[in-house]
């Protein structure tokens, strides 16, 4: 873990690094890939990968499922029609006032 | 802590909070008409990708006419404890939810009830694969997309997802919002939403792998 410390990075996110099977990969693989891992998981992912074919595969994949749901969920905007009908519906129904 | 880089998205829907939230909240409180302009447009997408996602189609629209009424009855007592479209969509969520549970009592929100998660055949004992991933003809979201059928297959598995796995995908990978918004939006704790994005995920992921393999579509299979 040598070079983790040459990079300055802190001893107690070193400390953290565990040797994971492919199952536990899987469990981390999406925060892997939305950045949401703490440093120490994102090296043992890392360290996994280097060595293991089909985990790498899999991440990968996984990004491409995440990168085209993306796209496809897309909401398409809010129509003119739509935001009037808001607008009437929010006034129509005013709280207190009339 | 989790992710040192959460904060650094802006999950707000491209507007700051701060001073010209609370100057918009107040126009919105006097309904001020060009206030509603502004964040109609904003949000209601959003509102309506979430109610959609937990409630279904038919209902989606009501929730969301509900939940503006909702906001301008609670806004006088907000106290910009988080930003106003997050408070927007926790009301969407909750509106969302007890609509669910009152019309669909018998199926589940989260889709937590089998232990395994999707996937977890495809590993042994030991925890190495059993059945590992095949390599992927369609490789890219490109290539992935312009292929109809494998299109309307992941829109078809979005759909079948349990409503909060399908909520948590749409407040993650649409809005960008970080998993502690997300437990707040959708009051779900930290592990659970966790495992709902999890499950989401890998259920899409084996949706792509398995249209690739055979040509068919098994949508939460
Ligand atoms: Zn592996």
């Amino acid at each position: 873990m040598n070079i983790f410390r040459r990079r300055g990075i802190v001893d107690h996110a070193v400390s953290g690094i565990a040797m994971l099977n492919c199952k536990q990969v899987n469990e981390l693989a999406g925060d892997y890939h939305s950045g949401e891992l703490s440093l120490a998981k994102r090296i043992s992912v890392y360290v996994h990968l280097l060595m293991c074919v089909h985990c790498r595969r899999y991440v990968k994949q996984l990004g491409v499922t995440i990168d085209s749901v993306k796209t496809l969920l897309e909401e398409p905007a809010c129509s003119d029609k739509a935001l009037e009908e808001t607008i009437s519906h929010i006034t129509n129904n005013k709280v207190k006032k009339d | 802590m989790k992710g040192e880089n959460k904060n650094n998205k802006t999950s707000t829907g491209g507007m700051r909070q701060g001073a010209s939230e609370a100057a918009l909240i107040d126009r919105l409180i006097k309904q001020d008409e060009s206030a509603f302009r502004q964040i109609i447009p904003l949000y209601q997408p959003s509102m309506r990708a979430l109610a959609l996602a937990i409630a279904g189609d038919s209902i989606a629209d009501e929730i969301v006419q509900e939940a503006w009424l909702a906001m301008m009855r609670a806004l006088p007592a907000f106290e910009q404890r988080s930003s106003l479209k997050t408070w927007l969509l926790r009301i969407v969520a909750n509106e969302a939810k007890s609509r669910f549970r009152r019309e669909k009592r018998s199926c589940s929100l989260e889709g937590l009830e089998s232990d395994n998660g999707v996937m977890a055949e495809r590993y042994g004992s030991n925890g190495h694969w059993s059945l590992p991933p095949a390599r992927w003809e369609l490789a890219t979201p490109e290539a992935i997309l312009s292929e109809e059928e494998l299109k309307e297959c992941i829109e078809l598995t979005v759909k079948r997802l349990p409503p909060l796995q399908g909520a948590a995908l749409k407040l993650k990978e649409l809005e960008d919002y970080s998993s502690q918004e997300i437990c707040n939006i959708l009051d779900v704790s930290a592990s659970n939403i966790r495992v709902l994005l999890h499950r989401a995920r890998n259920s899409l992921y084996e949706a792509i792998e398995h249209f690739q393999a055979t040509g068919n579509c098994r949508p939460c299979g």
